[in-house]
């Protein structure tokens, strides 16, 4: 551990001197607070605080993931070649303490840094309030739904069944001979699977839609109130650009019962939005009913609308949580990006020379940043090529860690929604549990078995 | 200088080392069944033109290089075993120091690889830093220093762990001559004290002065092996020195001699250059120092950075502009120098405790060794080596008589003064 110390001692020495560090240091400690002052966001307070954290926070993360690559690649490789290594490995020390010690010390240095810029971010992110003269309402809402750590539980769609009545109809259409024929029964099929997503999503005039909840435990606080986050679009377009909708929501299993005894609260109420607008509202959490479960319900009246409405949205938030402690697990999970390209880089550099070794890193570092796009994007491809991709790509893509989608920082910071520790262990596990540990292995592997001193003639 | 123990110090069996290129087929055949044998406690010279495989073999006894076939021992073992890298310190052929560390960080960083407690280790680097004549730079960074400057830091970190084998790679390359014989007199000290060193060199004059049994390798093999005394003597040949002699008195030498001998040269001899330098040097230094004497340092310590402070006029001004900052920790008394630069037999008593703080003594109390960091400005003087010494120089000038005879012979060059 003293060898592994003092190599990982000489590292961060050594990093710290590098010109890249200087730049990116000098760009975050120059960008980040410029940041805070001109990004505005949508106008209010809340699109502000949204715009700069996310991007203070990605910015952070994608520059300090660059540094520890150069960082990683450079340590070892530059000590091979220099033959810095040639006196090290000469003293009591052994190979796999140099590689400890080399990926401790870019590790250290690169968390370091990340600690003190999200704190920064942080900082700054609390700061802008104060620093605005916003109106009580944007602080209210901002407090609300940004300085928040909440949970989302998505609308449900019940894919099985509508999966059945695509196929049914599809069946239908073709023992009818209906099918169009510049078109193949993939195309279809597809075609039918849209109609009946919809179909499912909208609410025709006169028409009550349901939405069920479930799982939803909220943590036992008398004031706790969830919120519905909804979003919606009206064809054809209403004048003004406004729905009238008349809501209730509570746990509706109630006005079955025999004896018709209420245990929790149903609320009614009706209120008028833009479409195409994201909105919330706020109702007492007692609402939900012992076993988690509750039900929201929209009435499309045929008195004040004459459209049909079509929820792109509809999601139920509640509160399990602070800003900070949802911030500093999104920087837990940038933590974890930036441990495995420091192992990745000191792994490479073992055999691969500098701009080689950058150059995987940087590869894997861009294809994990799209990576989850991709991987759906794949899925989503036609027959033949799609198994051209199933067999190349694909597979690359399932080894290396992900880094966009639930991966990204900002999608949490924006929306105010909590990282589940579930999320952020099995991306722990994952990506340093065994992505990082087999990298560390077969560095240290190759390590003991090379030639320092390799000539090639 | 006898076998203490059975075993070798650095032993090779059959060693090989072949060069693939690309596409693996052999290409440079770089050792080739070298058996070296080094004994405990000798100073061996590992000689040999540019690419005859010295450093090839080194870099096998450190498993830096893998052997293509054969072994190498170091210590009775391989080095890769911590237990005996422990007792190894190696100097490379180039000083491969991180440039962006400071002496004393350098120095640190392996002092810390090596276990020694903070204390110990501030220590050495002390002594060591003084003993290699940077103690007013420590705190620079490797990358500003000269390359003579980082051969001693490198000579300094190879010394750090007090090793019981020592392997140096061309220590003196890129040293002045002044640090040249600093290091000599380090190596014959060293070897005195019962260490080993694998002294690799191409400058024969290095080896002839420090080591005790010399090997000569050429395209990979051993071409010839043995005590140097017995390489180089001239067993056919007689060398008489004598103060000056009036032309009457010499006649009647050669008339005696030539009964005996069927030739006989007369002339004077010849100063090495080194020591004419050394002399000059510290001649001029003496003048331009009007501190001389006011304090007190150790010999090795005063010696050098009397050195850097006032070179000559040119060298000075060559070196303000590679180091602005350089500068002497304190001026140095000029006397023992002088001592040093007079006669073979020169006792160095400075160094004798600064390398006695080196030893595995200050290992065990911190204390004293902190106690002699000031060393007395006269210490008693150790017992010189003049016999083996004086053999050498001795040895040198005949070989140099002997072979270089067309050589001018005006006694005036010599300027007198070694003798005087």
């Amino acid at each position: 551990m003293r060898n592994i110390w003092a190599v990982a001692n000489n590292t961060i020495a050594q990093a710290v001197r590098m010109k890249i560090s200087a730049v990116v240091i000098l760009l975050l400690l120059i960008l980040l607070p410029m940041m805070s002052v001109i990004m505005i966001g949508d106008g209010t307070l809340m699109g502000k605080l949204q715009s700069f954290s996310s991007y203070g926070i990605s910015l952070v993360s994608f520059l300090l993931s660059l540094l520890t690559i150069a960082v990683a690649c450079y340590s070892l490789s530059t000590d091979l070649r220099r033959r810095t290594l040639d006196l090290v490995i000469t003293k009591p020390i052994l190979r796999y303490q140099i590689v400890l010690g080399k990926f401790l010390g870019v590790s250290l240095l690169n968390l370091l840094l990340l600690a003190a810029f999200a704190g920064i971010v942080y900082g700054l992110t609390l700061a802008i309030p104060s620093l605005t003269n916003a109106e009580p309402v944007e602080r209210a809402r901002a407090q609300a739904e940004f300085f928040t750590a909440r949970k989302t539980v998505p609308m449900k769609m019940d894919t099985e069944s509508m999966n059945q009545r695509v196929q049914q109809r599809l069946e239908k259409l073709e023992k009818e001979g209906q099918l169009p024929e510049n078109m193949t029964r993939l195309q279809a099929r597809s075609v039918l699977m849209e109609q009946e997503q919809t179909a499912a999503k909208s609410v025709e005039l006169a028409a009550v839609r349901e939405w069920d909840f479930q799982k939803v435990h909220i943590p036992p606080d008398p004031n706790a109130v969830l919120f519905i986050r909804y979003k919606f679009e009206a064809v054809p377009e209403p004048p003004n650009s406004e729905v009238f909708g008349q809501w209730r929501i509570g746990d509706f299993r109630q006005f079955q019962t025999a004896d018709r005894r209420f245990m929790t609260p149903i609320y009614g109420f009706e209120r008028s939005d833009s479409v195409r607008d994201v909105h919330e509202f706020t109702v007492p959490a007692t609402v939900v009913a012992e076993d988690g479960s509750v039900t929201v319900s929209f009435y499309n009246s045929p008195e004040m609308n004459f459209s049909t409405i079509i929820f792109s949205q509809m999601e139920l938030l509640y509160k399990v949580g602070s800003f900070g402690m949802n911030f500093s697990r999104v920087v837990l999970l940038v933590a974890i990006r930036l441990v495995f390209l420091a192992a990745m880089g000191v792994s490479l550099s073992t055999w691969l020379s500098f701009p080689v070794a950058v150059l995987c890193n940087i590869s894997v570092f861009f294809a994990g940043l799209v990576n989850t796009f991709f991987m759906d994007a794949i899925d989503g491809i036609g027959a033949f090529m799609g198994l051209i991709y199933q067999f190349t790509i694909k597979w690359f893509l399932y080894i290396i860690p992900r880094f966009d989608g639930p991966y990204s920082p900002a999608g949490y910071i924006v929306s105010g929604e909590v990282l589940p520790w579930l999320f952020l262990g099995k991306a722990f596990l994952i990506t340093i549990g065994i992505q990082m540990t087999l990298l560390i292995v077969v560095g240290i592997y190759i390590f003991r078995r090379r030639e320092i001193a390799k000539v090639t003639v | 200088m006898g076998i203490s123990e059975s075993q070798y110090a650095i032993e090779t069996i059959k060693l090989n080392k072949i060069f693939p290129d690309w596409w693996g087929r052999a290409r440079v055949k770089a050792v080739i069944d070298l058996d070296l044998k080094v004994y405990p406690n000798e100073i061996y010279g590992f000689l040999g033109p540019n690419g005859s495989g010295k450093t090839t073999t080194i870099k096998m006894l450190l498993n830096l290089l893998h052997p293509t076939r054969g072994h190498a021992f170091v210590l009775g073992g391989q080095s890769t075993d911590p237990a005996i890298s422990r007792r190894i310190g190696y100097l490379p052929e180039e000083s491969y120091l991180y440039r962006y560390l400071t002496a004393r960080e350098t120095l640190d960083f392996y002092g810390r690889i090596f276990g020694l407690p903070s204390a110990v280790r501030k220590d050495r680097i002390d002594t060591l830093l003084e003993m290699v004549g940077l103690a007013g730079m420590g705190n620079r960074r490797v990358g500003t220093y000269s390359k003579g400057m980082m051969r001693r830091i490198g000579l300094a970190q190879a010394l750090i762990n007090d090793p019981d084998l020592l392997i140096l790679d061309e220590p003196t390359s890129g040293l002045d001559p002044m640090g040249t014989r600093q290091i000599k007199d380090l190596l014959v000290e060293l070897g005195q004290r019962g260490k080993t060193i694998l002294l690799c060199s191409h400058l024969l004059a290095d080896v002839e002065d420090v080591c005790d049994r010399i090997g000569i390798l050429y395209g990979g093999q051993m071409q010839v092996e043995g005590p140097v005394r017995q390489l180089l003597q001239h067993r056919d040949e007689t060398q008489i020195l004598a103060g000056s002699l009036q032309p009457r008195t010499l006649e009647k030498i050669e008339a005696i001699i030539r009964e005996d001998s069927s030739w006989v040269e007369v002339s004077s001899p010849m100063d090495k250059l080194e020591t004419y330098f050394v002399n000059i040097v510290s001649r001029a230094r003496q003048s331009k120092a009007p501190t001389s004497g006011a304090e007190a340092g150790t010999g090795v310590k005063g010696f050098l950075a009397g050195q850097v402070r006032e070179k000559a006029p040119e060298k000075e001004v060559l070196d303000r502009l590679v180091s602005a900052s350089m500068r002497p920790p304190s001026p140095e008394p000029d006397t023992r120098t002088e001592k040093a630069s007079n006669a073979a037999e020169k006792a160095r008593p400075g160094k004798k405790e600064l390398l006695d703080k080196l030893s595995k003594t200050s290992l065990e109390s911190a204390e004293s060794v902190s106690e002699t960091t000031k060393p007395s400005p006269a210490p008693s003087p150790e017992p010189p080596r003049p016999v083996r010494k004086d053999l050498l120089e001795e040895l040198i000038d005949r070989g140099r008589k002997s072979d270089g005879r067309t050589e001018p012979t005006d006694s005036s060059d010599a300027e007198g003064n070694t003798h005087a």
